[in-house]
Parts: structure tokens; sequence; C-alpha cells
């Protein structure tokens, strides 16, 4: 199962629900959809919606890791809210917490 | 001399002068050599910024390697604190098992103890019995002697004749008694015989009991044995449970210490490419501003001469 984006760009925050499974799969597909949100100079803040993600795989942690390292480099700041309690539970495991701001 | 030309030391006629009047061939060369530099600047650039691309590339993938391992850690210690949990919930209840056990292997003892004692009770029962039979054969004969002395007595009562009536009537009753008292003792030596078969059955079933409860005894210290041995592997297990826990933290650790170097790196990659972009742009720059360095060169060397 792939990861459908939907990004909603409202002044300086970026909003991204994602929905469906985000694995290896569907990784190169989040990347490729936040691209212009990391180019877009206006957009300083990235606020990734996971309410409709079902599970995630652990290296997707890592990928997500990366972006946010990135994100920073471009002088934006990246957070997750809604994520369920397993997909959440992964995350602090990966040590996602370190570098994200979870709520 | 003209304006426009320069001799040089020998006589020697100099390159010619630009539209500006200066000395273009050494300009010429200068700007050459210069243009030779900027592209190898351009072209390292280009080098390292491919390099830098797949660097990004391996330091993704490393990262996300890095958080696998930092998830299956975590899930490893959470598993090695429910083993080490687990393992300590049956050790104490092997633990407890094992007092249950020995308990019941006491009191089998004690009941193996009762139950000889028992058997003994029944034997010396059984002795008493053969005593009673001895003597109740005693009152046998003696009621077979008084019946033989009734009869005596009545024959002499006959011989008395009128005198002896009376006496052969007592003689009478004694020979009834006589009789009766062989019958009730014949009776009774029945039943005894009766009742000393039954007592060998039950001499015979505490015989079994003693022996059963002999081997549960042995059983239950077998148990016991068995029980404590496993107690110990348990604790055993339980032990290097926690030694595991211990180098599964140590491995968290490092993993940490993992995830902080890869995004070091990662942050002086994106500082690598900033200035990366900068010397592009500073080489590019210098290529677009040849003709004004050319002239300022030019300036310098007038201004030197």
């Amino acid at each position: 199962m792939s990861i459908n984006v939907s990004i909603q760009a409202q002044g300086a925050q970026a909003s991204v629900t994602l929905r469906g499974v985000l694995d290896s799969m569907s990784q190169a597909t989040l990347k490729q959809q936040l691209e212009p949100v990391l180019a877009n100079a206006g957009v300083t803040q990235i606020r990734l919606d996971f309410s409709g993600v079902q599970s995630m795989e652990a290296a997707s942690a890592g990928m997500l890791m990366m972006l946010t390292h990135t994100a920073k480099s471009r002088n934006k700041t990246v957070g997750i809210v809604n994520a369920n309690p397993a997909v959440l539970s992964l995350m602090h495991k990966a040590n996602l917490g370190k570098v994200i701001q979870i709520q | 001399m003209s304006g426009t030309d320069v001799v040089q030391d020998g006589g020697a006629k100099a390159p010619p002068n630009d539209r500006r009047g200066l000395p273009r061939a050494e300009g010429e060369k200068d700007l050459s050599r210069l243009d030779f530099l900027s592209a190898r600047v351009l072209d390292e650039c280009e080098v390292i910024r491919a390099a830098g691309g797949k660097l990004s590339n391996t330091l993704e993938g490393t990262m996300m390697e890095a958080c696998s391992l930092s998830v299956s850690a975590a899930e490893t210690s959470d598993f090695l604190q429910r083993s080490q949990q687990a393992g300590e919930a049956l050790l104490a209840a092997t633990r407890e098992m094992t007092g249950l056990t020995d308990a019941a292997r006491r009191q089998s003892a004690e009941a193996q103890t009762r139950a000889a004692d028992g058997a003994g009770s029944i034997e010396a029962l059984v002795g008493t019995f053969a005593t009673i039979g001895d003597f109740l054969r005693g009152i046998t004969r003696i009621s077979q002697q008084t019946n033989l002395l009734s009869l005596n007595a009545r024959i002499e009562a006959t011989r008395a004749g009128q005198h002896g009536a009376g006496f052969a009537v007592i003689a009478q009753e004694v020979k009834v008694l006589a009789g009766e008292a062989g019958t009730l003792s014949a009776n009774i030596e029945t039943r005894l015989r009766d009742l000393v078969a039954a007592t060998r059955g039950v001499q015979a079933n505490f015989s079994a009991i003693v022996e059963a409860v002999h081997g549960a005894t042995a059983t239950l210290a077998d148990l016991l044995a068995r029980q404590r041995m496993l107690a110990e592997q348990i604790g055993d297990g339980c032990q290097q449970t926690v030694e595991a826990a211990g180098m599964m933290s140590g491995v968290n650790d490092t993993i940490n210490r993992m995830q902080a170097a890869i995004s070091e790196t990662g942050e002086a990659y994106v500082q690598l490419t900033r200035s990366l972009d900068t010397l592009t742009v500073s080489a590019e720059g210098v290529v677009r501003n040849r003709e004004g360095l050319l002239t300022a060169q030019i300036e310098t060397q007038k201004a030197l001469a």
C-alpha cells in the first residue's frame, strides 16, 4: 500500500497530510511531494499530519530525520502531529523525537 | 617610441597593445590562466557536488539503517525486560512449588511412618486374635469335659435311684449349659477366624499403602531435587537476561551516538554544499568579469610602471 500526500500551504506554514503506509516503497513519493515545499522560501514550518498513517517502517524514521536536516538547512522546522500510538511508539524507539517535534 | 609600442630590454619589439592602448599579450596570457583555473574550480565543484550527493544518499541510507537498528534494539530491550519479569515470576512460582513439594514430601514421609506403625499394630492385633483363639479352644475343651462330667453325674444319679433323682436333674442342666457354652465358643471361634481373615486383608492393604507412600515419598524427593535444579537454571537464565539487557543498553547508546554522528555529518554536508555554492558563484563571477580583471591588471601594471 502506498502513501497519499496532500499539501496545503498557508502563509509560512505548510500542512502535509499523509494517508496510507509509510514504507520503503512510499518514501520516494513523500520526498518527491515535499521537494516543492522545501524549495519554497516562504514556508518556514512544515507540519506533517500522521492521522491517516496506519503504520510505518522503522527505516522511514531515518528518512524523516534526514528530511528534517534538509529542512533545517533551508531554515524550516518540521513537526509531526496526530500519529497513532503504534507509529508514535516506533518514532520514539527510533529516536526521531530528538530531532523532530512530535505532538 | 610610439605611445602604443613598448620596447623591452635588448631592443626586442613588445607585443601590440589592445584597443585601449595597453599590452594585450600579457593580459591575455594571464586571462587564459585565469580561465583555466576558473574552469578547473568549477569542474572540481561539480565533482565535489556529485560526491556530496552520493554522501547525502549514503547518509540517508545509513540513518535509515540506524533507525531500524534503534527500533530493533529498543524492541529487543523490551523483550528482554519482559523475559526478565517472566523469568522472575517463574522463579518465584518454582520456589513456591519447591516449598509445597518439600512439605508434601515431609507429610508423605510422616504418612509412611504412620502406615508402618499401623501395619505393626495390625500384626500385634492378629497375635492377640490368635491368643483369644487359644482361649476359646480352652473354653470349648472345658465345655466338652463339663458335658462328659454331666454324663457321668447322670449315670451316678441313676445308680443312686430315688435319692439321685434331683442330682440327675442338675446334671441334665449342667449338660445343657455345657452344650450352650460349647456352641457359643464355636460361634465365637468362627467369627474370630473371619475377623482374623479380614484383619489379614487390612494388613495386606496397609503394607500396600506403606509401599505406595514410600514410592510417593521417593518421587516427591526426586521432584523436589528437579525443581531445585530448575529454579537454579531459571535463576541463571534471569541473570543472563539481565546481563543481555545491560549489553542492549550499551548497543542503544552506541546507536544513539551513531545517529548523532550521522546528523552532524549531515549538517557538515549542508555547510559544505553552501560553501560549494559560494565557491561556484565566485568562480563564475571571475569568468564573467574577466574583461574587468584584464583592465584592472593593465591598470595595475601601468601604475607600477
